[in-house]
């Protein structure tokens, strides 16, 4: 028996193919992350095809919070025939999807680009806070301040991965920081 | 023999939960054979099950009623986020209570009744003094959000199966005594994704036949099975979100208090299919026995050696023994004359 160590909520990637027949083409993606989709977006007719990006700024929520009233507003007069690709780091990738979902997608019509980065949302699950731009394990929590090892356990809804203490059983122990992959 | 519900004893802090000679006598001991492994040991729960067994009824309630039902309510005022329905589950919600509620009055008219005119309905709890009534189907009509309102009746946790594209998602619960699994992260997983991080079975089938078999349950033909673990203390919220109150408990663990503090831990799940909305009721009863207590029935101390010692590391390792499997098992040898 072949053992696979991955844990198999973890999602795995593939790089978005156009399909052409789509009524609207629709392309969201945050500022760093448009090459992924520029090569997709370049085989479209301009008329059937929009493109959305995420710019940081200091709008409170996730960045793809500052895209929802937009996309909802695209999304509620798209032809069911709509494809969406996205692209960005892991979380904006299932915020944007778990808004399409809401406004009437269906998962197959969603292609989600591989994450830009390897930096992680991490879901504290003492305190429930949600943190951005995790690179490293364990990762102090911002909310409760306890030490947390980074588990490869991801929910889509939440767009990350679970954070669990990690010395709750031994606080003494001597721990040594990986950088997640 | 049956149970009635004791005065409240505690599942933190002094730990006096006890079973009495009675309650170790039902307990649903999980091991068929010596060795543990993983299969899809899923079978009908037909009821009435043996008299006084945990089998006899669609839900149990024993002697320890109020002592979880205090726990629950411990538990949710700390935290109202380990109980969620999201809002397309609310018609899945009135299922389980009007499957719950009937169940309980039909099994223990002694303390639980449900009169029912149209969709007025009059529901009396006489353990936990509680009659109220309201409007079917009308989640404003209660006190609580409906699944709120079942779940501090309802000895064990609860979830709501969403089933949608031949999978099933975790859409609603009320889990206060989880085995190390966390509702408020779960929330909206498929069946696969929240059975993630267990080892092995995944490349066994084991989750792609389980979701083909509880897919296909009708209505009223409800199946169980039974899972186990091990918990040091009586400690019914082993979640996540708590690990680090009971994290050390583990480390506290010597040979001379392994009989009084290590427990075995049996989840009874039963799925039953609810038949308006077509989810699943997934109901999680847990029963907790320390091993001074497991041991006085030389079959199952004798089993329980066997069980411990041979369970594959990846499986003391996901179940959190690493820390005193070995202790454990040294001191289950005294039980086994084959050691």
């Amino acid at each position: 028996m072949q053992i696979d160590p991955s844990i198999k909520s973890r999602p795995k990637y593939v790089a978005p193919e156009l399909v052409a027949s789509a009524g609207l083409q629709l392309f969201v993606s945050e500022s760093d992350a448009g090459h992924l989709l520029e090569p997709l977006y370049r085989q479209c007719s301009e008329s059937g095809a929009q493109w959305l990006v995420a710019e940081p700024g200091n709008a409170p929520g996730t960045l793809a919070d500052s895209l929802s009233g937009y996309l909802q507003r695209v999304l509620s007069d798209a032809p069911v025939t709509t494809r969406l690709y996205v692209a960005g780091s892991e979380g904006f990738l299932w915020d944007i999807r778990n808004q399409a979902l809401s406004a009437g997608l269906v998962d197959e019509q969603i292609q989600l680009a591989p994450p830009v980065t390897k930096a992680r949302r991490l879901f504290c699950t003492h305190c429930y806070t949600l943190m951005e731009g995790v690179t490293s394990s364990p990762h102090t929590c911002s909310g409760c301040g306890r030490l947390l090892l980074v588990r490869d356990h991801f929910a889509r809804l939440h767009g990350a991965y679970v954070g669990v203490q990690i010395n709750a059983e031994d606080p003494e122990e001597q721990l040594e920081q990986e950088v997640l992959q | 023999m049956r149970m009635s519900p004791k005065p409240v004893q505690t599942f933190r802090d002094d730990f006096s939960y006890s079973n009495s000679p009675g309650a170790i006598a039902r307990f649903p001991f999980p091991f068929p054979d010596d060795e543990y492994r993983y299969s899809v040991n899923i079978e009908p729960h037909t009821t009435p099950g043996p008299e006084g067994s945990v089998y006899e009824f669609l839900l149990d309630i024993d002697e320890h009623y109020l002592s979880e039902m205090a726990e629950r309510d411990i538990v949710l005022k700390e935290n109202p986020q380990r109980c969620l329905a999201m809002p397309h589950m609310d018609l899945a919600c009135w299922d389980m209570i009007e499957r719950c509620m009937q169940s309980l009055a039909a099994d223990y008219p002694q303390h639980f009744s449900l009169s029912t005119e149209g969709d007025q309905w009059t529901w009396e709890n006489r353990l936990l003094n509680i009659k109220d009534s309201f409007t079917f189907g009308d989640s404003s009509t209660l006190p609580l959000p409906p699944m709120e309102y079942m779940g501090r009746q309802l000895q064990g946790d609860f979830a709501l199966l969403d089933q949608r594209d031949g999978d099933l998602f975790l859409d609603a619960g009320i889990v206060t005594c989880p085995a190390d699994w966390s509702l408020a992260f779960d929330a909206g997983m498929s069946f696969s994704e929240w059975h993630g991080p267990v080892p092995l079975a995944h490349e066994m089938g084991v989750f792609e036949r389980a979701l083909k078999y509880l897919t296909a349950i009708p209505v009223g033909r409800p199946v169980r099975r039974l899972n186990w673990t091990l918990t040091v203390n009586a400690r019914m919220d082993t979640s996540p979100e708590t690990y680090p109150n009971w994290g050390t408990d583990r480390a506290s663990l010597t040979a001379d208090n392994v009989g009084e503090k290590v427990h075995l831990r049996v989840e009874l799940q039963v799925l039953d299919r609810m038949p308006r909305s077509n989810a699943l009721m997934f109901s999680i009863r847990t029963f907790l026995i320390s091993f001074d207590d497991l041991v006085t029935n030389p079959d199952w101390a004798r089993r329980m050696h066997r069980v411990l010692k041979t369970l594959p590391p990846e499986l003391v390792e996901y179940k959190g023994l690493g820390r005193y499997h070995d202790l454990a098992v040294e001191w289950l040898s005294q039980y086994d004359p084959a050691n």
